[in-house]
């Protein structure tokens, strides 16, 4: 029997506007991504290999979140990179 | 003549009095001086508009503007500017629209049109390449942009002429009707359909078939190529929402306008923003002009299963389910600023309902931004028992009533009943009704904001206290906005500094320099605030509303001392008085502009 490592937390990522070019090639949303136990939200970013991080928002449950705001298993993140709109 | 490229130095006058028209062609340093757009619709404003004009009469002049970039084959190249005396604000008016209009104009082989006088009965101009015909419009009268733009392709007999047109609503003088061209692309903000409307001028055909002469084809074909090839990297949300794909994050920081910008978060944003529109009632994504971006929703709704049938990729078409609306995919779809200004802002979350108002918007002619924000102000002094069902007729007017919104849309485009009042727009009528209602405005001299609060964005706050047009978020200094809307390049092409430098150099063989592109910018700035200020506009007039200086939940109101000092700062870098914001001599002469101002003593 495989037992989920507890040292990992799942968090279910969706992605926005121009940051959906880091959606991995086929996926569904939300897509899941395993992490290391006390990850942050710029750990995540930096997992998905999103340069300057630091302009994105992190929605996490429907609140916004720091990006050094600890994540937690099974936590639904919304990623947004400012966009204009006209 | 020496090489000329980018412009065919060709401007028509039509005066629609005497129906004439007469060609000017003012020469290569005009061109070089005003740069297309902004430039020119000053130039015009300030030389043939008598100080303190009414703007719905014979007096104001309306005049298209193509950039010396529009129509050159470029991603982003199809954008046009329309400019007047507003009629909502009383300032400069202008604004800018994509879409193919625009380009078709330039290939025509002009590089603007000046409308002069009133006409006598509804007209409507047919320009086929050198040759310019007035044609009866009596026939058009209330019909919508839709009709009108078929009855034109089948009257003309060529269906790949372009039409601009005012809509009923501008027959109608709502003072924020909107110039339609393609009839999903509109030269919005400030009411030049209304312009239009007064002038009896219903809509200009037009159909080209000349390249536009550029200097370096090839390099704009590679420019074109290199957006085509980066489109995942520069362009993806755009391609794949168009604008609006990221209103749920708005909403999550606390700023996505919402109940009159009283709050800063609507909860049910998922239902109705860009994602939402992609999955329940798009149906393919339009270009403009030489674009690959392809960013324009078009969406379609049914009223009856029956009638519904698939999308060209084989997707059912979307139907409402209680049956209410049919939205025709001939008037695109909403953008970002349609969707939080018939949604989020109103408190309406019914997706459809917000699709069919802005198809309303579109197809009568009406500014979206305007007409929501109007009708956001009176939702809330319904709320408040500032405007009264004796005022309106017996009309409730509340927060949330999406199927209301549809139904008042249509009276303020006819206005018929309480739309007769609130098509003068939000600060008209508060202005004469009082009884603290200017309380709930959402405008800057006149002009209903857009739909970025300045207290979450705050780079925006510049554009709104400063836009020679009022509540703009169109208008900062810098070469994005500033020049590209000037010469005809569109904004949401995700080109540098330097790639837009070379893209105005292949086009038009110039020696520009970075420097040089800015002084076009606020030299076409320079020129609005001269005309403003001759109208009697000052400092004082560079301010917000006090919805503005009140706090958001998330985000503190903005004060007064930020006003006074961005107000300063901007004054300062345009080499404007540091205190009353008038340009000053030394900056008139700089930017080569004292034959369209007089140097002020
Ligand atoms: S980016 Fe969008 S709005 Fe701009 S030219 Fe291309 S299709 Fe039109």
């Amino acid at each position: 029997m495989v037992l989920s490592d507890p040292r990992e937390i799942v968090i279910h990522v969706r992605l926005f506007a121009d940051l959906r070019r880091f959606l991995p090639d086929g996926s569904e949303e939300p897509v899941p991504y395993h992490l290391p136990a006390d990850s942050t939200g710029a750990d995540l970013l930096a997992a998905i290999g999103i340069p300057e991080a630091g302009e994105v928002t992190i929605g996490r449950n429907g609140e916004i979140a720091a990006h050094e705001d600890a994540l937690h298993d099974g936590d639904e993140v919304l990623l947004f990179s400012p966009m204009e709109g006209g | 003549m020496a090489d000329r490229y980018g412009y065919w130095n060709k401007i028509l006058h039509v005066d629609l009095a005497d129906r004439s028209t007469w060609v000017e062609e003012p020469g290569d340093a005009f061109f070089r001086l005003y740069g297309g757009g902004r430039g020119i619709i000053a130039h015009y404003l300030l030389k043939d508009v008598p100080a303190g004009a009414d703007p719905l009469g014979p007096e104001n002049v309306l005049v298209f503007a193509a950039g010396v970039v529009t129509g050159a084959p470029v991603p982003g190249g199809g954008r046009h500017s329309v400019g007047a005396k507003s009629p909502l604000t009383g300032t400069f008016g202008e604004a800018e629209a994509g879409g193919f209009w625009g380009a078709e104009l330039k290939r025509a082989g002009w590089d603007a049109l000046v409308f002069h006088g009133v006409s006598e009965a509804p007209v409507y101009l047919s320009i086929n390449e050198a040759e310019v015909e007035f044609r009866d419009a009596s026939a058009f009268r209330g019909q919508d942009t839709g009709t009108v733009e078929e009855a034109i392709k089948a009257e003309l007999g060529d269906p790949l002429t372009r039409v601009a047109q005012c809509g009923p609503a501008g027959e109608n003088l709502v003072r924020f009707a909107c110039v339609t061209n393609d009839l999903n692309e509109a030269a919005g903000r400030t009411g030049l359909g209304a312009v239009m409307g007064s002038k009896k001028l219903r809509a200009i055909a037009v159909r080209g078939k000349s390249n536009v002469p550029v200097a370096d084809r090839q390099a704009l074909i590679d420019v074109g190529k290199w957006v085509a090839s980066t489109l995942d990297e520069n362009h993806r949300g755009f391609h794949e929402f168009g604008t609006g794909g990221a209103m749920q994050g708005k909403s999550l920081a606390g700023g996505l306008p919402t109940l009159n910008y009283q709050l800063g978060q609507f909860e049910q944003i998922d239902k109705v923003d860009a994602v939402a529109v992609r999955d329940q009632v798009r149906i393919s994504m339009e270009s403009c002009f030489a674009c690959s971006v392809r960013c324009k929703k078009v969406v379609q709704v049914e009223q009856r299963r029956e009638d519904a049938g698939t999308t060209s990729n084989g997707q059912p078409i979307a139907v409402d389910p209680r049956g209410r609306y049919s939205v025709d995919p001939r008037y695109g779809g909403p953008e970002y600023e349609s969707l939080a200004s018939l949604g989020a802002n109103l408190g309406v979350d019914d997706l459809i309902a917000v699709c069919k108002s802005n198809e309303v918007c579109n197809s009568l002619g009406m500014d979206t931004i305007s007409a929501g924000s109007t009708v956001a102000w009176a939702m809330e002094c319904y709320e408040k028992e500032v405007l009264t069902a004796a005022d309106t007729g017996g009309v409730p007017i509340r927060f949330h009533d999406a199927d209301g919104v549809v139904d008042l849309l249509h009276l303020i485009a006819r206005r018929e009943g309480v739309g007769d009042l609130l098509a003068e727009g939000s600060q008209r009528v508060a202005e004469r009704i009082g009884r603290g209602s200017e309380q709930f405005l959402t405008t800057v001299k006149g002009m209903e904001l857009a739909m970025h609060d300045p207290r979450h964005v705050p780079r925006m706050l510049v554009s709104y206290l400063l836009a020679p047009t009022g509540g703009d978020h169109m208008s900062q200094t810098g070469n994005k906005n500033g020049l590209r809307n000037q010469v005809g390049l569109c904004h949401f092409l995700g080109y540098s500094d330097d790639q837009s430098l070379e893209i105005l150099r292949a086009v038009t063989g110039w020696d520009l320099t970075p420097e040089e592109m800015v002084t076009m910018a606020h030299r076409g700035l320079t020129m609005a605030r001269a005309f403003n200020l001759r109208e009697g506009f000052t400092r004082a007039d560079d301010t917000l509303p006090p919805r503005f200086r009140e706090d958001l939940p998330m985000h503190p109101g903005v004060t007064q001392e930020l006003i006074d000092t961005t107000v300063t700062e901007y004054y300062e870098e345009l080499g404007w008085d540091a205190g009353t914001g008038v340009p000053t001599p030394d900056t008139i002469r700089r930017l080569g502009i004292e034959a369209d101002l007089a140097v002020p003593q």
